[in-house]
This record gives structure tokens, C-alpha cells and sequence, in this order.
């Protein structure tokens, strides 16, 4: 059958605008681990929906912004992630734990603002929740709740896992030459990953290998269009499968949520893949749209919480980064090349009853942007 | 003042543990200063790095005898770090090595279980680490600083009064500027000339565009 989305979906800047109104701007994004954010002025920033956001550690908490200055709209904090208080870089203006003004240099000799004007300005709040080691912002001025958008039990889960991070992480980000959409699409989507990933992530993986000709799967059930429900929760889900992975001497120093051989996913709609290798491996993948065509791909691997001395830590987290790229790097040949071949009058993508999930993200992705 | 080739016969023997290329690499440089007779390589394959015991070498006891951790730069050379540190727990000295055909001022300073390759030069008052390697044609200019359990490859510049610190890996075709800083723990894997301050933490490599950056250990991802 054939898909409800069309290649100008994943191709037309006016569908690309509409999206990040009715889902970056709507909808709860996963920003990061709490844990890389318990030192005083940590920060992070992002771009959701076309908003530059910054999450900062402060006197008051955590707290999210606009990463806007009141002044001039220059970025408060400009780098990826760090530790720097909520300071303006262009002109120096001090922002205090809720945001408001708390100094402007030579404001009395440069800008003349009486009290109360000072007093009147402030970074636009962003709402922010963290649920186990996991924060989540959201853009819209009246946020739907956290439960609206993802299964208590499936937040409890994350939360669970997410409680084990550490306070050690490698951060990436690179262009990937396609539409964010096809990246989730890609991800939950395991059909592939014999094809594309045979000699790396599959290998792993002996539950994912081509199965024998002539047997059925015993799961996911076949389902006719007229029962895919168009819940906004039901896109979000964990998965998990035993992988060959091999117990490493280190594992004994981290505080471990799982075991040596669990390999868990957390699908977090619109645009994050939470993974978990060993129980001991923390990987947020985020699909940061930034144009039709263009997505804005950031990792961040953590390790699990240290119980002793692991000097190593960098060394791991390097390695098994370079790891998770040289797969990624495969989905990308593809992912990168299909996009090129989405001319706006291709034909909808050909769905199988067993690709129940790619057609129920694409009929709540529509009835999330028929209600923009 | 240039110190050329090798030193005076060392009358100690000297034991390698390790994995090739590093081992035979040091057993040349242990032949050329001790006479082969008194070198003996002991192999290690990479899943026996971990359980490697000192008991091993009973019949070379420390009193009489040096050694080498010549492990690559596996995990940023903590593997070679370990292996070291069974090492000198055992009482034995890990002393530099030498390549007779390194140029190595007189003025410079190497660490334990240093190795410095075949046309390698340390430049005046340059400080290498303990356990850091400078492999074939590396050259670390005059007061240049290199941590501890470094790796750098065939070919890699390290400019006059750099300051490299522990744990890092700089790439073949890596140049460093003169009085660049590049802390550890990180690694350079991408050919070309750097320069300026970096912060602890800077990972490069071909795979990706942008350098790749460490949270959270001290020193780290700060201003």
C-alpha cells in the first residue's frame, strides 16, 4: 500500500516551515542527558523549529531560553555545550537564574535604560522537564503534557535507564544530506539493517540477520490501514534485542542499568534515538532538521555512572564513537541517495502490512500538520 | 649539543612485552645499545594485554634486567600505561629507548619507556613524558612539551614551545604550529596544520567534519 506521504514531504521548504511550527515548536524535544548539566553554568544550546534554545544550569536550576539576547539578539551562549554563566558575548549584558537582566555594562554612559525598563527585560522562558536523566523542552507558549505525547510507562522506562548516566560524554554533530524524517523512519525500521549494516551493527546482532526463507516472524501482527490508530504516543517505544556484545574489563567501573548482552532503543518522536549497549553505553542520536534536504545529525555518548577510578573513559567513549559513525555512515549512503532521488512527482513510498509503524508515523505526522 | 646514535653497550638486558609494530621496533633499538643476546621480545596478542602477570619474567629479575611496554596506541595508550605500570610495580626500570639514528639533544628530557624512531629528532630543552613514542621522522621542536603516554605518528610535527599534554595521538601528517596547546586527553587524525589553543578533549578524525568534543572530565568543555 501505498504511503500518505509524498515526496514533497520530504523535499518542499514549505512543508519543512510548516513542520517546525506544528512539531518542533509543539511538540516536547529531547535535549540531553541532566547528568552533563549538573555543573554550575553548564549549558547546552540547540536549534529546535528554527529557534536557537539555550539550557542552562543556574542559581535558579535548570532552566531553558530563547538564545536570544534581550538587547540585540545576539546568542547568550554560543558554543554547542560548556560551563559559562548567562552572558551576553556581544556586549556583556548579565542575565540572572529566571532569566532577567541583572547587569548591563556602562548602561548609565551607553544605553541610558531607567530601572524599570531594565527590570522588564528578560530571555524568553522555554518550558523544561527532566524525567530521570533525560530533559526535555518544549517551545509552545501552553505545552501539551509530557504524558500527552509519550506513554507514562515507556517514560518510566527511559527514566529508569536514563538515571544511570554519567557525568563523562563525547559530543558530534555533522550535515547529513537528506530529510530528517527518513532518519526516525530509518531507525525504527529493521528491515535494513541486514542489508545495510551486514557487516557491522548485524553482525552483532543475530536476531536481526535475514530470516530463513519460507518463515514468518512471529510479530509485528499485519494490520490493515483502517486499524494504524493515529496516537502520538504509540510513535515513541523501546526495543530491545540480546546482541553478541563482549564483556570488557571496564564494564566493572560503570553502574550498570542492564546487562552485558542488552541492546536497548528508546524511539523518542519527532527526532531522537535514545540507545543503551551493555547497560553501561549511553547514545542520544538527534535528527536536527535544518532544511528539506538537510538534517543536523548531534550525538552525544555517555558513559553509564563510574563506581571506581576509570581514567579510560575518553579512550572508550572515542572508540565506540568511531564505531556507532562507520554505522551510520552506512545508513547515510543511502539515506543521502534516496533523498536525491525525490523528485516531487515521485511516487509515494510502497508499505508492506508488516511496516505497521512507518505508516502510523506517517499518519500522525499528518495529523499533526493538518492541525498547523 | 646533538646526540647522535646509540649510547654507550648497555650491560643490563632488556625484556619487551608487547605487540609488533612497537616490539620489534624496540627490540632493534634494545640490539643496537645491549647486543641481541641480551633482548628478548615477549609476545603479547591483543586480548592478552589485560591479564598479562610480571611473574612471567621471573627468569629476568629487575636487579639485572630493564623493560619495555611496547603496546601501540590502543584506547588513547592507556593499554600501554597498564602494561607499565605492572611493570615498574614489579620493580623493573623502563628506561628510554633510542633509535641510533634519532637525533636527540642533549638538552632534551625523556621520560620512562620513551621511544624515539628512526630519523625521529627531539629538538633543545624539549620534554617528552613518560611512556610517550615518537615514531619514524616525528620531530618535537625546542622547548616543545609532550605529556605522557603520547603517540606520534610517522612523519608528525610537533612546532618549537608546543604543549601537548597526556594521552594524546597526533595522526601522520599532523603539524602543529609553534607554541600551539593542545591538552589531553584528544587526538589529531587529520592531516594538516594546527594552531592556537585548544580545548581538553578535541577529538579529530577523518569520519567526522567537525572536531568531536569531551564533556565532563576536569578541564574539559570549561571557559
Amino acid at each position: 500500500m501505498r504511503s500518505i506521504l509524498r515526496a514533497a514531504d520530504y523535499t518542499s521548504t514549505s512543508v519543512f516551515e510548516t513542520e517546525e511550527r506544528a512539531l518542533f515548536r509543539r511538540l516536547w524535544i529531547l535535549a540531553g542527558f541532566r547528568s552533563l548539566l549538573d555543573a554550575p553554568d553548564a549549558f547546552v544550546t540547540h536549534r529546535i523549529g528554527g529557534v536557537p534554545v539555550v539550557i542552562q544550569n543556574t542559581t535558579a536550576g535548570l532552566r531553558a531560553y530563547v538564545n536570544r539576547c534581550a538587547h540585540r539578539h545576539a546568542p547568550v551562549q554560543i558554543d554547542d555545550f560548556g560551563t559559562r554563566r548567562l552572558a551576553c558575548p556581544y556586549h556583556g549584558w548579565v542575565y540572572d537564574g529566571d532569566g532577567r537582566v541583572r547587569s548591563i555594562p556602562g548602561n548609565e554612559a551607553n544605553y541610558g535604560f531607567d530601572g524599570a525598563c531594565v527590570a522588564a527585560l528578560r530571555l524568553e522562558p522555554v518550558a523544561l522537564r527532566i524525567v530521570g536523566g533525560l530533559v526535555f523542552v518544549n517551545l509552545a507558549p501552553d505545552p501539551m503534557p509530557l504524558e500527552a505525547q509519550f506513554h507514562p510507562a515507556f517514560l518510566e522506562r527511559a527514566a529508569h535507564a536514563s538515571g544511570f548516566v554519567g557525568d563523562t560524554a563525547l559530543f558530534a554533530k555533522f550535515d547529513a544530506g537528506y530529510n530528517w524524517k527518513l532518519n526516525f523512519e530509518n531507525v525504527v525500521d529493521r528491515n535494513h539493517v541486514p542489508f545495510v549494516h551486514a557487516a557491522s551493527f548485524a553482525s552483532l546482532a543475530p536476531s536481526l540477520k535475514p530470516p530463513a526463507p519460507g518463515t514468518r516472524p512471529p510479530s509485528p501482527p499485519p494490520q490493515p490501514d483502517a486499524e494504524i490508530g493515529d496516537d502520538l504516543r504509540e510513535l515513541s517505544f523501546d526495543w530491545q534485542a540480546s546482541f553478541d556484545l563482549p564483556s570488557l574489563p571496564w564494564h566493572e567501573a560503570i553502574e550498570r542499568c542492564a546487562r552485558t548482552e542488552d541492546y536497548v532503543n528508546y524511539f523518542l518522536y519527532p527526532n531522537v534515538n535514545y540507545i543503551v549497549m551493555s547497560g553501561a553505553i549511553h547514545l542520544i542520536q538527534q535528527y536536527c532538521p535544518a532544511a528539506p534536504d538537510r538534517t543536523e545529525y548531534r550525538i552525544t555518548m555517555a558513559l553509564g555512572r563510574r563506581t571506581k577510578r576509570l581514567p579510560a573513559a575518553p579512550a572508550i567513549l572515542w572508540s565506540q564513537l568511531k564505531s556507532e559513525k562507520r554505522v551510520i555512515d552506512e545508513d547515510t549512503v543511502v539515506l543521502e541517495a534516496l533523498q536525491r532521488g525525490l523528485a516531487n512527482d515521485a511516487p509515494p513510498a510502497f508499505h508492506g502490512a508488516g511496516e505497521y509503524r512507518l505508516r502510523r508515523i506517517a499518519k500522525v505526522y499528518r495529523k499533526l500538520m493538518e492541525a498547523a | 649539543m646533538i646526540a647522535t646514535g646509540a649510547p654507550p653497550r648497555d650491560p643490563r638486558r632488556l625484556v619487551i612485552v608487547g605487540q609488533e609494530p612497537v616490539a620489534s621496533l624496540a627490540a632493534a633499538i634494545g640490539a643496537a645499545a645491549r647486543g641481541t643476546d641480551r633482548v628478548r621480545v615477549v609476545p603479547l596478542t591483543p586480548d592478552r594485554i589485560a591479564d598479562f602477570d610480571a611473574g612471567q619474567l621471573a627468569s629476568e629479575p629487575p636487579d639485572s634486567t630493564d623493560a619495555f611496554a611496547a603496546i601501540g596506541l590502543s584506547a588513547l595508550n592507556y593499554a600501554r600505561y597498564d602494561l607499565w605500570a605492572k611493570l615498574r610495580l614489579a620493580g623493573y626500570r623502563c628506561a628510554p629507548l633510542v633509535h641510533p639514528a634519532a637525533q636527540v639533544d642533549a638538552s632534551a628530557s625523556l621520560g620512562d619507556n620513551v621511544l624515539v624512531g628512526p630519523m625521529a629528532a627531539v629538538e633543545p630543552d624539549a620534554a617528552l613524558g613518560p611512556g610517550s613514542i615518537l615514531n619514524a621522522g616525528a620531530i618535537v621542536g625546542s622547548s616543545a612539551r609532550i605529556g605522557a603516554w603520547c603517540w606520534l605518528a610517522r612523519g608528525t610535527i610537533v612546532g618549537a614551545g608546543c604543549a601537548v599534554g597526556d594521552h594524546v595521538v597526533l595522526g601522520s601528517g599532523v603539524e602543529l604550529a609553534d607554541h600551539t596547546i593542545f591538552p589531553g586527553p584528544g587526538e589529531i587524525d587529520v592531516p594538516g596544520a594546527y594552531r592556537g589553543s585548544y580545548p581538553a578533549g578535541t577529538f579529530r578524525a577523518p569520519e567526522f567534519p567537525d572536531p568531536v568534543r569531551l564533556y565532563g572530565v576536569a578541564g574539559a568543555a570549561r571557559r
